[in-house]
């Protein structure tokens, strides 16, 4: 795995990813803060979303929002 | 007047939020496809208790082998995420009453349904865009360089396929009173059908579509039957649609 001693191409590969996961748990942070009533406790959700990878703020998305 | 509620569509779809997790949930899905499959040796090797020495021999994917695997993924979890975001479409909106005052106000039910399937179709679409354009960056950097234009055929077939998935959610999220159900249904016939064609030569039905954007990049293929019969479903879904969606709950 020559790639992994070459930092430049590291960043190459794991910058986009990072960025991406960033966006997707900003917005969720911004939608969770904004919102009065979730779909169970808030702070559940401040969990999920900030320590489950990816699939957190999806997960909120889907099922952690209450019906408007 | 006529694209009220396209337009509104959009509005929601960004006070919503899905207008952004959408397309970044496709393309993270896609991008960990490449790099999966690039780190697996070392995953396996600092994972897995082999025993000091063992030697783990994977083939290196060819590029198209690793654009296989990101359509299948797009279309097992990309299209679950898709359905499932879409779910309350009718549901929601019958049970607070929207599309009761909808139908007060003579609008044909034919632009109601147009109308959030071309919002759903055209957010896919971009998705699946980026999704892809993700997925060919990683294979570009860390495999190799693959033929541009059967990837574009691909992505084509894909995105052909999720709009008749949607299609078809549509009708049954029209009929039917809960939106769960029809993404259940919807998924449920999806695997049911990609199980028969497998067993039982039906070439030429729509659900062939999704695995035809995977071979389009090892080989030839005959897409013209599954291309003709899905515009025909497609059609057959949202006309019915129209006709019968449900604008009261029944409970």
């Amino acid at each position: 795995m020559e790639i992994l001693n070459d930092p430049n191409r590291m960043l190459l590969i794991l910058l986009p990813i990072f960025i991406l996961q960033l966006v997707l748990l900003v917005v969720a942070l911004i939608d969770l803060s904004k919102r009065e009533e979730t779909n169970g406790p808030k702070w559940v959700w401040l969990l999920v979303i900030f320590f489950i990878n990816i699939l957190g703020p999806i997960v909120y998305f889907l099922w952690g929002r209450t019906k408007r | 007047m006529r694209m009220a509620i396209f337009k509104h569509e959009w509005r929601e779809a960004w006070s919503n939020k899905r207008l952004i997790w959408i397309p970044i949930a496709l393309m993270l899905l896609a991008a960990m496809q490449p790099v999966t499959l690039y780190f697996l040796p070392d995953i396996l090797a600092s994972g897995g208790n082999f025993p000091d020495g063992s030697v783990i021999e994977i083939p290196t994917p060819t590029p198209e082998e690793v654009l296989v695997a990101v359509s299948e993924q797009l279309r097992q979890i990309g299209l679950l995420v898709v359905l499932l975001s879409a779910m309350h479409t009718f549901s929601q909106e019958r049970t607070n009453g929207t599309l009761a005052w909808l139908k007060s106000l003579h609008i044909p039910a034919t632009r109601i349904v147009i109308s959030k399937w071309g919002h759903y179709a055209l957010l896919t679409l971009g998705g699946l865009v980026l999704a892809q354009a993700s997925a060919a960056y990683y294979t570009m950097i860390l495999f190799d360089a693959f033929d541009v234009g059967d990837f574009f055929i691909s992505t084509l077939l894909l995105s052909l396929h999720f709009v008749v998935q949607l299609s078809i959610f549509f009708l049954v999220a029209a009929l039917l009173e809960s939106g769960v159900v029809a993404v259940v249904v919807t998924l449920g016939l999806h695997f049911i059908m990609s199980i028969l064609i497998g067993w039982i030569d039906l070439d030429w039905m729509p659900w062939r579509l999704g695995p035809l954007s995977g071979e389009v990049l090892i080989g030839d293929i005959e897409p013209l039957w599954p291309i003709l019969t899905s515009l025909l479903v497609m059609g057959i879904a949202l006309t019915l649609a129209s006709k019968k969606l449900q604008f009261l709950s029944k409970t």
